[in-house]
């Protein structure tokens, strides 16, 4: 499934190109900043407090007036957490350093009334994420101390939605969630997101 | 020249996003049960759980994970013992009590831990002459011949086991079998 995955969203991005070169008119690019706001429990752990920055880059296609597709890449680093825990005859403490790499593409429709002045779109995607969490152990045991470190990724796929609030026709505030699993027991990884985009 | 008119790229790219939410959709991954991530784990242990070992003994220790991969082992403390990259452990030649630790190598958030008691050594066997001359006493039968003896020095089989009710138990070889019980 991710293998399909893959092959659609190169596909797709192939397609963005070639359709680029007698569309060119209706190509933008441009990048995007913001913030991160893991919503999901076990992430939220992880990344206590639970704020991330995020930078990415995009490049939209106009299909037609309401019509936008938006193949995008983005990187968020989110901060740290910490973990106690006590077993038998050892004590653990784990300190997390979590991130994400990821490509997607949206699909962004433009609202027509107009009460919203054709600036507001809704928009929905499919992503593929590479999550990342760096670990520092501490094994407390009667007699020593061990710390252990490491960092462990795993990819997975996600869908996620935005609504975009376009401030001018260069900027564009946007919204929004995304839905993806991580880790070894594949558990619920969610976050929202408020960023500003730039197109050039 | 364009390559689709405006309307017909608009079909497409609908077409096209219904098909990708589709797939999106669908692609849930593999769900597995256990610990989450992003919490202290405990889903690793190791057994044999809290072992006993003479000293100079060895024990193949295992901590296997769910989703395979190997584990980093450690003893503390590191006098009490040698443990190898597989989970071989082998004891030191001194009584003492340490804890073997075993780390995920894919994840060091997970880890487990036992404790292993290494035992004294037993004490050695124990000769007694009386006992020998105890039950040699009776050394004659009716032909003349001499029975139930023997030579000073010369090994008699033996066999010593400890009972229920805690005392020890000396069956020797000599006819009849004669069993004693001497306090333990």
């Amino acid at each position: 499934m991710r293998t399909g995955l893959m092959i659609a969203l190169v596909g797709l991005l192939t397609s963005l190109r070639l359709v680029a070169e007698d569309t060119r008119q209706a190509i933008d690019w441009g990048l995007q900043c913001g913030l991160a706001f893991p919503t999901s429990s076990d992430l939220k752990v992880t990344t206590r407090p639970g704020v991330g920055g995020l930078l990415g880059v995009h490049l939209d296609w106009r299909a037609t007036q309401s019509q936008v597709l938006r193949a995008r890449a983005d990187a968020i680093w989110f901060s740290s957490g910490s973990q106690d825990g006590q077993g038998p005859s050892l004590e653990q403490r784990i300190l997390t350093q979590g991130r994400n790499a990821g490509v997607a593409v949206e699909y962004l429709h433009r609202l027509s009334p107009p009460m919203f002045e054709g600036r507001w779109a809704l928009g929905a995607g499919v992503h593929l994420i590479r999550w990342t969490v760096a670990s520092k152990d501490r094994l407390s045991l009667s007699g020593g101390t061990f710390l252990p470190a490491g960092t462990t990724t795993w990819t997975r796929e996600g869908i996620g939605g935005v609504v975009v609030y376009q401030l001018r026709r260069s900027l564009e505030f946007e919204g929004g969630i995304l839905f993806s699993h991580y880790g070894y027991e594949n558990q619920a990884a969610s976050y929202a997101h408020l960023n500003l985009l730039w197109h050039y | 020249m364009a390559i689709f008119s405006r309307q017909t790229l608009g079909h497409r790219v609908n077409a096209l996003t219904l098909g990708l939410l589709l797939l999106g959709l669908a692609c849930g991954g593999d769900r597995t049960t256990g610990d989450r991530a992003g919490t202290v784990n405990w889903t690793l242990t190791i057994s044999p759980s809290a072992p006993s070992l003479a000293p100079g003994q060895s024990l193949q220790f295992q901590a296997p994970s769910p989703w395979g991969g190997g584990d980093v082992w450690s003893v503390v403390p590191a006098s009490a013992g040698t443990i190898t990259s597989t989970g071989l452990f082998t004891a030191s030649g001194t009584a003492t009590a340490c804890t073997v630790l075993a780390v995920w190598s894919q994840d060091v958030r997970y880890a487990a831990s036992t404790t292993v008691a290494i035992l004294p050594a037993p004490p050695p066997a124990v000769t007694s002459p009386e006992l020998v001359q105890t039950f040699g006493a009776d050394q004659t039968v009716p032909d003349g011949s001499i029975a139930n003896a023997a030579i000073v020095d010369e090994p008699i089989p033996a066999i010593v086991s400890a009972s229920a009710d805690g005392l020890i138990q000396v069956r020797h070889d000599f006819l009849p079998p004669t069993t004693t019980l001497l306090p333990k």
